[in-house]
């Protein structure tokens, strides 16, 4: 019912628009807003992540207290424990990096499921139209999906990882973390971040390349998953190691090896992993810039 | 505003514009100059509506010729961000994300715009108030009916309150009743609030309720281009009588003084002077000839639908062999 004292009239706009709004923002916010609105896939996938976070920390904690105390006791005991510990748990910077690899899985799902959508709604709907009717460039549309996609990225892998970081820092003996194993933490931020860029720009890449989620989600899986699966059988079966370098999670294995310095696979050529990839990556970016130019203007 | 300068007489021009999708030709050789006001674009469908507002906001490269609009051309990146920040854009589909509600999707749009978050929040609930969507701002889109759908991308072009307004079939699905709202928001703007306002539309009775000037497109072809005053105004030899008595007699006379008579409907008769300029005295001569009383008589007006139907046949002629 409309009341009868209220009567819609028109009222001129008498504000200014901004020079220069952060019109990616925006998009992010309003990208962030409809991946959450939906709780159960929201409470599915952060959980692993803080689960893995929770279990991560307390491992950390525990290896730095349990150390702390057996070598508070003193004696040959104590050392011969400590050590002992150590075999079993491996020592805190190893702990660290496996949880981190940990969580970047977690991640990718998250990442795959609020990002398979972001594009392929918009081509669906044609909320294309309304975006690029207003003054916001393809950079700026780009990069507010690309926003809005890394903060589930963020989520999901950056926090976990400065927790339980935080908890290494924190736990540490006379700060020894920090003093020794320093490089754990730009290393963590590096390989976060590296992770998180890249996978954004392929699954909106893939994204953008059909109008409907399920089949942008079809099609992240395929090219990460099933193609990581088919290189390693194919690569096994022919025994040539380089096909492994078609599965992006078989790169990143060996990036963070390199980059922490654990060698655990001899056979891996970690310059080829970074080639491959910036290729990932630069392929993806190529790709969304093509497509997201055809939904701003066609020719 | 714009910084290039421009005739104020002229808000859109096209010169030789045109658009080919493949082989087929969607638009050809346009060239219009639309005035300020309220416009209609009307047209079959596929006669290239749609594809010109496209080409007119840089959404569509023309295969040929140029645009302008507000002195801005669509083609240069400047030019486009320009246009998008003077004009408000309500599209023909349901490019309404499903999940959004009214409230976040015209305030996301304001913003996106280069509106300040609190002037963006304000203003979404004065064009949600104006488009009569009050009680559903809240509401996910996915529950809106077809009119308030069509009202929410009102209000979404008028978030940023632009100068131009580019409707797209603004009354495509509606109810008699949602149609009605929908064409008083439009007249409003347009009469009431100084808004240009370029409506593209199908519907003839759309353009005459609301838009002073009328754009006719087939097949990518201007048809006609003219104020619906100028088009619609009385020809100067027809005439509407009313003959309630002695109507045959009447009639039968005409001939004789070399009168035509175009229809008639009882005592209603349309007819034609002979000559151009002549005057209807001698219908007043063979009405009293003839015995028959002569109650009215006034110029004939042709509808803008009679306008509308003769420049459509005039092109179906040219295309027949």
């Amino acid at each position: 019912m409309k009341a009868t004292t209220h009567a819609e009239v028109y009222r001129p706009f008498s504000g200014e628009l901004l020079e220069h709004p952060l019109r990616p923002l925006t998009l992010a916010r309003s990208g962030i807003r409809l991946g959450l609105r939906k709780k159960l896939p929201a409470f599915l996938l952060f959980t692993p992540a803080v689960i893995t976070a929770l279990v991560g920390a307390i491992r950390v904690y525990l290896m730095y207290s349990f150390s702390d105390m057996m070598q508070g006791q003193g004696g040959i005991s104590g050392m011969q424990v400590t050590t002992a510990l150590q075999e079993v748990l491996g020592d805190v910077a190893t702990n660290v990096v496996f949880f981190v690899k940990t969580s970047a899985y977690f991640a990718l799902l998250a990442m795959t499921w609020f990002g398979a959508g972001m594009i392929a709604d918009d081509r669906r709907m044609g909320a294309n139209l309304l975006y690029f009717s207003r003054p916001l460039t393809r950079g700026g549309y780009l990069m507010g999906k690309l926003i809005g996609l890394m903060f589930f990225g963020l989520l999901t892998l950056g926090i976990p990882s400065f927790v339980i970081l935080s908890t290494a820092v924190f736990s540490s003996p006379d700060w020894s973390f920090l003093r020794h194993e320093a490089d754990v933490l730009w290393k963590t931020a590096l390989f976060a971040s590296i992770w998180i860029l890249t996978v954004s720009t392929i699954v909106l890449a893939l994204s953008s390349l059909v109008n409907r989620k399920t089949l942008a989600l079809t099609l992240v899986f395929g090219t990460i998953i099933v193609l990581a699966g088919a290189a390693n059988v194919a690569a096994d079966s022919l025994e040539i190691s380089e096909i492994k370098l078609l599965s992006l999670p078989y790169n990143f294995e060996v990036f963070a090896d390199w980059l922490f310095g654990q060698d655990l696979n001899p056979e891996a050529n970690s310059t080829h992993s970074l080639i491959a990839l910036a290729c990932f990556a630069l392929g993806g970016m190529a790709l969304l810039w093509r497509n997201v130019r055809k939904m701003e203007v066609v020719g | 505003m714009s910084e290039s300068s421009h005739d104020p007489k002229i808000l859109i021009e096209t010169s030789g514009l045109g658009k080919a999708y493949g082989k087929v030709q969607a638009l050809n050789d346009l060239s219009i100059s639309v005035p300020p006001g309220a416009v209609g674009l009307l047209g079959p469908n596929g006669a290239g509506k749609t594809t010109l507002l496209k080409l007119l906001l840089g959404l569509l490269i023309p295969t040929t010729g140029k645009a302008t609009i507000v002195g801005q051309d669509p083609r240069t990146r400047h030019g486009r961000l320009t246009i998008r920040e003077h004009v408000g854009y309500m599209p023909e589909g349901d490019c309404l994300l499903p999940e959004t509600t009214g409230v976040e999707l015209v305030s996301m749009l304001g913003r996106l715009t280069g509106m300040k978050a609190e002037d963006a929040m304000t203003r979404t609930h004065e064009v949600l108030d104006y488009c009569q969507l009050e009680e559903a701002r809240y509401r996910p889109v996915t529950g809106f009916s077809t009119g308030m759908k069509q009202r929410l991308k009102l209000a979404q072009a008028l978030v940023h309150d632009p100068q131009i307004l580019l409707l797209d079939e603004p009354t495509n699905g509606l109810d008699p009743k949602g149609r009605r709202q929908m064409l008083e928001l439009v007249a409003d703007l347009a009469q009431n609030h100084g808004k240009n306002v370029l409506l593209c539309t199908h519907l003839l009775p759309d353009v005459e309720r609301t838009c002073e000037h009328v754009i006719v497109l087939q097949n990518g072809n201007v048809k006609l281009a003219d104020s619906v005053a100028a088009l619609t105004q009385a020809d100067g030899d027809r005439y509407r009588l009313s003959v309630p008595r002695g109507a045959d007699a009447f009639c039968e006379a005409l001939p004789n003084a070399g009168v035509i008579l175009e229809s008639r409907e009882q005592d209603r008769c349309l007819i034609r002077l002979p000559g151009e300029g002549q005057s209807a005295d001698v219908l007043f001569q063979i009405a009293h000839q003839s015995g028959a009383c002569l109650e009215s008589l006034e110029p004939a007006k042709s509808s803008l639908e009679d306008v509308f139907l003769s420049a459509i046949q005039a092109e179906g002629e040219e295309v027949s062999p």
